[in-house]
């Protein structure tokens, strides 16, 4: 295993599984799992990466096709996980954050496909122009697909929220 | 919630792992993944191979007297195991062609494409190979039957036709399950 791919795997493990979990819901294993595989491809193509874009453009593409091409196995999970959120929202802090990001999953699950490879990418602040080039969008569309997904999340937030105050 | 700022911070407040090193199980992974006999389509050419290869064997150096009517049975069985074999190489040809580097939306439309024409080949060259499969063991009955008791005979033939049955139900199950996951998928490649 060479340098590189430690340094690429120390540097971006992070990144990747925090945008892998939201695309599966939230469920750990999946997430972990999904991941791992991440990072084989990334291992598997290394050679192919040229310095024309950033390694993060490179790596995200990487990740949202491996997530979209396990969309099945994502979606026969997801069918097992019930995305109610919990009648009250409790006092302790770190559960109230638990909460809240539980619902938040709810609502980014959702979204249709594209819509969640967006909103996954722009809550890890990625540059918009890297989200074109990821995705295969042109910047307007893009815009235009993020100001609409973001006003439907806000919707089902705020509705989940009245559901539980 | 007042703004997408709420949404971020609920995001950002979330605990994620810090790895300092890469772990055992991704390496085990990356070994595994790199041996080509791991792949599920290397893995069926290599038993057609072997039952093809097999099959010609026993023809060449055990039936060394035999009829027309068995060589047209041994050459039925090898096409259907070569037609299968080179769908095989085709399956995992396609397969491998699908670049994950490649932007997301030509992604998604060359993973739709991909089980469309897995979809094309799972149902009729399945049938057409089985049934050669099963045209060319008929074939080598007829040979049998110069060798065998009446009893035996019988009791073979029989045997053969339970066991063609079975599997013909087993395939068309199979088959069927097949279709239905691989319509599934395309469907949710529809975005």
């Amino acid at each position: 295993m060479n340098q590189s791919f430690n340094t690429l795997y120390k540097e971006n493990y992070t990144k990747v599984y925090r945008l892998c979990m939201t695309y599966v819901s939230g469920n750990e294993a999946l997430a972990d799992d999904l991941s791992q595989e991440v990072f084989v491809k990334i291992w598997q193509n290394l050679d192919q990466f040229k310095n024309e874009s950033q390694v993060s453009t490179w790596i995200y593409r990487i990740t949202v096709n491996t997530c979209l091409m396990h969309l099945r196995k994502i979606k026969k999970t997801q069918e097992k996980i019930t995305d109610q959120v919990p009648e009250s929202l409790y006092e302790d802090q770190e559960d109230d954050r638990d909460e809240r990001l539980k619902m938040l999953r709810a609502c980014i699950k959702k979204l249709n496909e594209m819509g969640k490879i967006l909103i996954s990418l722009v809550l890890e602040e990625v540059p918009q122009k890297e989200i074109a080039e990821a995705v295969g969008l042109s910047n307007e569309n893009v815009r235009v697909q993020i100001h609409r997904n973001k006003g439907k999340l806000f919707k089902c937030m705020t509705s989940k929220k009245k559901q539980n105050a | 919630m007042n703004n997408f700022k709420d949404i971020k911070s609920i995001y950002d407040n979330q605990k994620s792992p810090e790895p300092t090193k890469v772990p055992k199980e991704l390496k085990k992974r990356i070994k595994k993944a790199d041996h080509l006999v791991n792949n599920s389509h290397i893995k069926n050419i290599i038993i057609l191979s072997i039952t093809a290869l097999a099959i010609i064997g026993i023809d060449l150096f055990y039936f060394t007297s035999t009829s027309v009517l068995f060589e047209v049975g041994i050459i039925t069985m090898i096409m259907a195991l070569v037609i299968r074999i080179t769908i095989e190489l085709f399956s995992y040809r396609r397969k491998k062609s699908l670049n994950i580097l490649c932007q997301s939306d030509q992604f998604i439309s060359d993973l739709k494409a991909f089980y469309q024409w897995r979809k094309k080949i799972h149902k009729y060259p399945t049938y057409l190979t089985f049934s050669l499969y099963v045209i060319g063991v008929g074939l080598l009955f007829i040979e049998f039957y110069k060798y065998l008791s009446a009893f035996w005979f019988k009791f073979f033939l029989v045997e053969f036709v339970v066991i063609i049955v079975v599997l013909i139900f087993f395939i068309r199950k199979k088959i069927k399950k097949e279709i239905n996951t691989l319509n599934e998928m395309i469907e949710l490649y529809e975005i």
